[in-house]
């Protein structure tokens, strides 16, 4: 039975967060400039490193999403994804702190920065986080 | 038999209207331009609102430059649409000038839009600022014509024009830009840098 719930549980959490890399890269990749806007929001990149992220981000939520999918390394991509979260929600949070209204840029137009925003991509670390976990949590 | 000869009139009448509504909204663009003209491989579209901050910086950092360096190539056209946003008080009075000054050439456009919003502070809280502003870059012969365009009626209907294109194609913040070229269609609120337009722009016309 725990076993059961164990793979649900892992499935549950890679089919999530597959779907949530490949439709933000999607987002991005469909409307390159609307993504550069909000990035050029948070005031925190010049325009040439502005250019590479609108070039980049999309393709790599995109390969992390098909690498959760089709769980490629699986701990390792977990921790990957954690360490990319946690370093955007930095990101996010710093410029929420410094009173800049940028858009969030997670998901396509006008979201703003917000309290919920951030709670929500926060809410995301805990099934990477799972994955990374998951055979010690077989173990014991 | 009556029935085909309704259904027939009713199908040429319906292909004559848009005919008209085609040849109207092409003719309209055609006047719109600020830069370039509809020849250019790229057409840039913005509705923009003189007193919102975002505009004058996009207009200012961002579109003044692509005037110099692409429109006047004919590399780009450039469509401005008034899009003044009722929370700003006299952002349709600065309208009205944009306006007739536009019909005064392509250039005088470029020369009052730049003077509006690179002293929109000062204009901001006193409307009779838009005048000076604008005096101080046209001719007496020129500011003549421009109060007295500003009078005529045809200048509210072309902002009403505008404005309802606007809500028409979903405008939700100003500035808005359309990018058309290269096969691709693309539209984003907000402002954008020089650097990063024309890293864009650069990859379409190659």
């Amino acid at each position: 039975m725990k076993a059961i719930a164990i793979q649900l549980l892992h499935w549950l959490a890679r089919l999530l967060l597959a779907g949530v890399f490949i439709y933000a890269g999607y987002t991005k990749l469909e409307n390159p400039l609307q993504f550069a806007v909000a990035v050029e929001g948070y005031e925190l990149a010049s325009p040439n490193v502005v250019i590479w992220i609108v070039k980049l981000l999309p393709w790599v939520e995109i390969g992390l999403g098909v690498g959760l999918l089709l769980g490629v390394y699986i701990r390792y991509t977990a921790a990957f994804t954690c360490g990319f979260l946690l370093f955007f929600i930095g990101i996010m949070l710093l410029t929420y702190l410094r009173g800049i209204e940028a858009d969030c840029g997670c998901f396509g137009v006008g979201e703003k920065i917000s309290p919920f925003t951030l709670i929500r991509d926060t809410m995301f670390i805990f099934p990477a986080l799972y994955l990374y976990i998951q055979p010690w949590v077989e173990k014991n | 038999m009556d029935t085909a000869i309704k259904s027939v009139v009713i199908s040429c009448l319906l292909v004559l209207l848009s005919v008209f509504a085609f040849a109207e909204t092409t003719g309209r663009k055609k006047d719109r331009f600020v830069a370039g003209d509809a020849d250019a491989p790229i057409k840039i579209e913005v509705f923009s609102c003189y007193q919102c901050p975002p505009c004058r910086k996009f207009y200012l950092n961002t579109i003044g430059p692509l005037i110099r360096d692409y429109a006047a190539n004919s590399k780009i056209g450039i469509i401005y649409y008034e899009f003044p946003l009722e929370i700003h008080d006299y952002a349709r009075d600065a309208a009205r000038y944009g306006e007739a000054a536009r019909s005064l050439g392509q250039n005088k456009w470029q020369q009052v839009s730049e003077a509006l919003y690179q002293h929109l502070i000062e204009w901001r809280d006193d409307k009779s600022k838009i005048d000076s502003t604008v005096s101080e870059v046209l001719s007496k012969d020129e500011m003549d014509k421009v109060r007295k365009l500003m009078k005529d009626p045809s200048i509210e209907q072309i902002i009403d024009k505008d404005i309802a294109e606007g809500y028409r194609r979903n405008i939700r913040g100003t500035p808005t830009t359309f990018i058309d070229g290269g096969g691709k269609n693309q539209k984003f609120t907000g402002n954008l840098s020089y650097s990063v337009l024309k890293n864009y722009i650069e990859g379409l016309l190659q």
